[in-house]
């Protein structure tokens, strides 16, 4: 019996009027085609059916569909939380209040660091400002805010004042996560955390979580940061009385993710190519998540399936590789996460490290990847702390391919 | 079936309920034993929440989703109905308590004035953070302006009606207190349903005026007491979902001088 789903991010265009040098989707133009309205309604039934509680739109930049909050509205009439991930540029007092109407239940605005990081991250000039705008203007037609930011070696260093800026915008919640190399990610390695920078970024994120708390804002970590160190009840505290642990990829189990032509898939980020469970404008919704073999794979993975590291680990049969998107984005495949305070913690007591080399590009085409081999090597006398790397990766930035952009 | 997990006392890292000592760090069974019951105990254990989604839009601690609702609600967009003018009116310093109930459990939350500047009033929520409640109307479309008798509370009232480019309206009189009498979106109504009723809150009497909010799908209704006498003015705010009631009702205020 398929499990039931509580949660799905909808793609709902893949057109955008940022140009990330991080976006998984490779977002710029929309794809050629892309569900009609009466088609992603009828998504919308279809969700309900299978019993989801909350929806996230996101895009591309969702609002630059036309009907994007008819279908906010009916994804709210049918019972289900209506959300939205934004990069915030034009979400202007008129779209918020658009959004209001068609009874939005939070939104939540990209910001990946201070101005100068955020923007060379965003890939146009302007956009931080802009997505402070867009906090201004949500918080204007009362609507709760959150924020959600990826973590990179740029920005690893800006982490605690892009917290002040975040409270001082009055944002509720922050969600952080490791950028993974999917998409446009994968053609700058150097901005790419190494897995042994997660030695640093747990004990900050512990640290960003009890200013949060202090705050009454709540610091949400992404999947990709983890798992089991001495940090773990802490960033994965429930307050529901559930686990206070990572407890595996929910991937086609809790949640599911649904591109702008009726792809769909487990999570939203999963590479395309290999985690495509079928196209709604082909089969019902149904029968893809009650039937689909891709989707029936990943569910009844179990620590046998793991390979590399995670084979051996203590925690393989709870963890089952972490992250799907991010270990597949980086090896190829599941089953072996490269980011992971356990592991690097095990490694370190060896006096190793591990590190991350691109042997091959990825081909361009949405939510694609590379690959990526790891390679271990003895742990520096002198280390550099991932805040003094910035300038060097600064140097790095690599040419936008010509994207096309819209720009209302 | 799972392993099932839970942090050692020493070193924080997770072990198998099974296990007799912690493979990290040695530490005994007994140790483990007295971990778990830890665990029942979390110290915010009775202010619990949904699971967070594990992608994109985290949700905010219910009593700021609550405070959000009640004080930054649709008036603030036009500066309307007064609850940042109420707070501009004092002096810094000056806060109200409230007790709010919800499913979850009590909570007690405080609001203090900090700052009163041209644009906006800063409040500092506790527990919580500042928050900014904008004294200037927001730069809206205006699309259509008439007059439209109103009636409330088998009273009769003469108001100037607003709509705007984004699907709101507004009725406005200067015979009701905060000035607003009615604001229209499409999928959500607010309006004054009471023009005086007494209710006893923070130890004396107060007439309030009744707002009451319903949503075009049904199914949820709030229900907000106002005073001119309290900074914010909210002297009550009640909202039922089925059979699920939330309240926040004021139980202190402190004027500073």
């Amino acid at each position: 019996m398929p499990p039931r789903p509580f949660y799905a991010v909808w793609e709902i265009t893949l057109a955008c009027n940022l140009a990330c040098r991080h976006c998984g989707s490779r977002a710029g133009k929309a794809r050629d085609r892309e569900l009609a309205t009466d088609e992603a309604l009828g998504v919308v039934d279809g969700l309900a059916r299978l019993g989801v509680e909350e929806v996230t739109l996101i895009g591309g930049e969702s609002y630059l569909r036309e009907d994007w909050d008819v279908i906010l509205r009916a994804i709210s009439d049918r019972g289900m939380r209506a959300s939205i991930t934004t990069g915030g540029r034009g979400l202007t007092p008129e779209r918020a209040l658009r959004a209001k109407a068609a009874r939005v239940t939070s939104v939540s605005v990209s910001v990946d660091g201070l101005e100068q990081t955020h923007d060379i991250l965003r890939g146009v000039r302007g956009s931080f400002r802009a997505a402070l705008e867009a906090l201004d203007n949500l918080r204007a037609a009362a609507i709760r805010v959150t924020a959600n930011t990826q973590v990179s070696r740029l920005n690893f260093g800006e982490l605690d004042g892009l917290l002040d800026v975040l409270l001082e915008k009055g944002i509720e919640a922050w969600q952080v996560q490791i950028t993974a190399a999917l998409g446009r990610a994968a053609d700058w390695p150097d901005m790419l955390l190494q897995p042994y920078d997660v030695l640093e970024l747990l004990p900050k994120v512990a640290a960003l979580r009890r200013r949060c708390r202090d705050a009454g804002v709540t610091l949400e970590p992404g999947t990709s940061i983890g798992y089991y160190g001495p940090y773990e009840t802490e960033i994965r505290h429930s307050r529901d009385g559930g686990p206070t642990h990572w407890t595996g990829c929910g991937a086609g189990c809790s949640v599911i993710g649904i591109e702008s032509d009726g792809t769909f898939k487990g999570c939203p980020s999963l590479p395309t190519k290999e985690y495509a469970a079928g196209n709604l404008l082909e089969q019902p919704m149904e029968k893809i998540w009650n039937e689909s073999p891709v989707l029936e794979k990943h569910r009844s993975s179990s620590g046998a399936d793991l390979w590399g590291f995670c084979k051996t680990c203590y925690y393989a049969d709870v963890c089952r590789g972490g992250c799907t998107f991010t270990a597949h984005s980086f090896l190829g495949r599941p089953g072996n996460m490269p980011y992971c305070w356990h592991r690097a913690d095990a490694l370190r007591s060896r006096g190793v490290r591990e590190t991350l080399v691109r042997v091959r590009p990825a081909p361009g085409k949405p939510f694609d990847h590379g690959l990526f081999e790891l390679r271990e090597e003895p742990i520096p006398d002198e280390l550099t702390p991932l805040e003094a790397r910035r300038e060097a990766i600064l140097g790095t930035v690599p040419k936008m391919p010509a994207t096309r952009i819209r720009w209302s | 079936m799972k392993q099932s997990l839970g942090p050692c006392p020493k070193c924080r890292r997770h072990v198998s309920a099974g296990a007799d000592v912690c493979p990290f760090c040695g530490v005994s069974r007994r140790g483990l034993l007295v971990a778990a019951g830890a665990l029942l105990v979390a110290p915010d254990a009775a202010f619990a929440q949904d699971p967070q989604p594990a992608y994109g839009a985290a949700r905010p601690p219910e009593h700021i989703a609550v405070w959000d609702r009640v004080f930054a609600d649709w008036r603030t967009l036009y500066a309307l109905g007064g609850s940042a003018e109420s707070w501009a009116k004092r002096a810094p310093g000056t806060s109200v308590s409230y007790r709010l109930d919800t499913v979850n459990g009590k909570v007690d939350i405080r609001t203090t004035l900090v700052e009163v500047g041209a644009d906006a009033v800063s409040l500092k929520n506790e527990p919580g953070a500042v928050r900014r409640l904008s004294r200037k109307p927001y730069p809206l479309k205006l699309e259509k302006e008439e007059k439209q008798e109103l009636e409330i509370d088998g009273k009769k009232f003469n108001c100037d009606v607003r709509s705007y480019k984004s699907g709101m309206k507004v009725w406005l009189t200067a015979d009701i207190p905060g000035g607003v009498a009615k604001m229209a979106f499409p999928g959500e109504t607010h309006e004054v349903v009471k023009l005086s009723e007494k209710i006893v809150a923070a130890g004396k009497e107060r007439t309030c005026v009744v707002w009451c909010s319903t949503g075009a799908s049904g199914g949820m209704e709030t229900r907000e007491w106002r005073a001119e006498g309290v900074p914010g003015l909210v002297v009550k705010w009640e909202e039922t979902v089925g059979k699920q009631v939330t309240k926040l009702e004021l139980t202190e205020i402190k004027e500073a001088k």
